[in-house]
């Protein structure tokens, strides 16, 4: 066991390494992670997808005679193996067809659903809150002119300026527009104001979990590898 | 005329008298209510079951509910008596099966009486899901003004597309690069070839590899997915043929670098270290390696364009990059750059598009102020 924490360790240091700069150390680890990489590929290739996938089913339908559905994988399976056209030089362009099925599927595909989660599901988001209570409310602006105070300012602002926000960030994304229009002239410093201050919260949490994988990291080190090897050495 | 009011009140309060003592008498002595009905919406695999209790706790503590599959037993749902409505999904693995629900009560013994009620259901499959009609409209009129405004394009019709920041850079960048003799990177995200931002990529990569041809500049395009390697090398080869540089075009310029997230971001910076890159492109989709791949080409000195639709990763891009296309300005750009009608239409339509989306969105605010919702339902369902 300690062997195999020391080769983390050791591995986990090369790698750091290349804060320092580029050397020996990191092109070692680096070679063997992607050697590693690709080779755990193959194999996940293999035994999650042409045996799952593929082989499994098709004997399956063979032994249980159904040859509609044994049909449609040889169909897919084939279609599937004209990617290796791309050796051929006479043939290559045979990879096409498999190439723009896919592309094609997906994108019939996605286009409902894209319509239906990051659309109308986010803009009904900008219209009513979670609870259906609209998000422009002017009983929650009356509550806030008869007892001001800091909660029911926000629950009076928050609404309106999310609206506000979305509005003027869809502005922003116009492109057909020309930038001199009124319209996009209003809308473009109100638009960045918002999407900085969101892609600054952002970055404030990623980086929060990207600190959180370092010090595991370093948990790893100290907490778990450091003991182990003064607990072996120390008989 | 009082009197008759009177005796028509006395009249009234004894009718409802009786009704409920009636009620009272009718009302059995294990009452429950059991409604099983196929599930809406689905494969026709599955039954709805809703159960109700409706004698009291002390009467009947618990009640069971025997469950048959095309009359073979499945199992017993146990339900507390809680007098609180109690939903479960019977699943049946197949369209067309007939579900039956047998409620026993047990009293206070827990003797079990009955059954009290039965209940048959057939599962069915649904040809449409008809929560997804609001999605459905939506789309028919985005497709119906994509393929108006595409027609349009072909016609020659001039659609306009206002200026990006990061796209009047790249001919800088890539200059840049051929005067100081270092190559260019082009980077097109870590996603499949289905994803939108790995095709915009995609539309970017010919003029920019166009140009790259032209000023005989070094290119390397590190991919991490065997499909979009595919993609990339032909594009990569048709923009040095459309240069007249095919004796310039190399098949190892477009290479596979990994397969994975993190040893793919490791060969990239390891080979940005080595190659020491002018000028790299970051455009596509990206998840945690954005900022390893920006801060390595900043460490570098290149000057680095990138763009992606990933808002997660956005801020480290504006944080690191010289220049960024933000989200749909990437697509704008595959537009911009290409000025394939095609693209163009669909750029229009976008736009036409959120120009609707806005003018749903604000009469459905204003109706909602006065608490009618049902314009918001009718667009947004």
């Amino acid at each position: 066991m300690l062997f195999w924490y020391t080769v983390a360790v050791l591995l986990s240091l090369a790698i750091f390494s290349f804060l320092w700069k580029d050397n020996p150390l990191y092109k070692f680890a680096e070679h063997l992670f992607v050697g590693t990489m690709v080779g755990y590929t193959i194999v996940m290739v293999f035994s999650q997808i042409i045996m799952r996938k593929i082989v499994d089913p098709i004997t399956l339908a063979v032994h249980n005679h159904q040859y509609l559905n044994l049909i449609s994988l040889i169909i897919a399976t084939l279609i599937g193996l004209l990617y290796l056209s791309r050796f051929s030089q006479k043939a290559q362009w045979v990879s096409r067809y498999p190439i723009s099925i896919t592309v094609g599927f997906w994108s019939g595909y996605a286009i409902v659903t894209s319509f239906k989660t990051n659309i109308l599901t986010q803009v009904r988001g900008t219209v009513v809150d979670d609870m259906g209570a609209p998000l422009l409310n002017g009983e929650l602006l009356g509550d806030f002119i008869k007892s001001p105070s800091w909660s029911s300012l926000d629950l009076a602002v928050s609404g309106p300026l999310l609206v506000f926000g979305v509005i003027v960030v869809l502005i922003y994304f116009f492109f057909s527009i020309k930038n001199e229009n009124p319209m996009v002239r209003f809308a473009n410093k109100p638009a960045l104001l918002y999407l900085m201050l969101g892609f600054g919260a952002s970055f404030g949490y990623t980086f929060m979990g990207r600190i959180s994988l370092f010090i595991g990291r370093m948990n790893f080190i100290f907490n778990e590898w450091w003991p182990l090897l003064k607990q072996t050495i120390g008989g | 005329m009082k009197k008759i009011l009177f005796l028509a009140l006395v009249v009234l309060v004894s009718l409802s008298f009786a009704a409920a003592v009636k009620a009272e008498e009718e009302r059995p002595l294990y009452g429950c209510e059991l409604n099983l009905y196929d599930t809406p919406n689905d494969d026709g695999i599955s039954v709805e079951l809703e159960f109700m209790p409706l004698s009291s706790p002390d009467e009947v503590p618990q009640y069971g509910i025997d469950l048959y599959v095309d009359g073979v037993f499945m199992n017993t749902l146990t339900v507390v008596n809680a007098q609180a409505l109690f939903i479960y999904t019977v699943p049946t693995d197949k369209r067309g099966a007939e579900v039956r629900a047998e409620v026993f009560a047990y009293d206070a013994e827990g003797t079990r009486q009955g059954p009290v009620q039965v209940e048959k259901a057939i599962s069915t499959a649904q040809w449409y899901y008809s929560d997804r009609i609001g999605a459905f409209i939506w789309s028919m009129l985005f497709i119906g003004l994509i393929m108006i405004l595409i027609g349009k394009a072909k016609k020659g019709q001039d659609i306009f597309i206002r200026r990006i920041a990061g796209l009047e850079a790249i001919d800088d960048a890539v200059g840049r690069a051929t005067e100081m003799g270092r190559p260019v990177f082009y980077i097109p995200g870590t996603s499949i070839i289905d994803d939108i931002a790995t095709l915009a990529s995609l539309n970017i990569l010919r003029p920019v590899a166009q140009q790259v041809a032209t000023y005989e500049t070094p290119f390397s395009v590190p991919i991490k997915d065997p499909v979009v390697l595919t993609v990339a090398q032909d594009i990569v080869k048709e923009a040095y043929m459309a240069a007249g540089r095919a004796d310039l075009h190399d098949e190892g310029m477009v290479y596979l670098a990994s397969v994975g997230q993190f040893d793919y971001a490791a060969a990239v910076n390891g080979a940005m270290v080595r190659e020491k890159p002018a000028t790299v492109f970051l455009l596509g989709m990206f998840w945690a390696e954005s900022l390893m791949l920006a801060e390595t080409a900043n460490t570098v000195g290149a000057i680095q364009i990138a763009g992606t639709d990933a808002t997660s990763q956005l801020p480290f891009f504006i944080a690191a990059c010289d220049y960024t296309l933000i989200g749909e300005e990437l697509y704008a750009a595959s537009a911009y750059m290409s000025r394939e009608p095609l693209l163009l239409g669909t750029l229009k339509a976008q736009d036409m598009i959120k120009g609707a989306v806005i003018f749903a969105m604000l009469l459905s605010l204003v109706f909602m102020l006065f608490g009618i919702d049902s314009v918001m339902n009718f667009f947004f369902q």
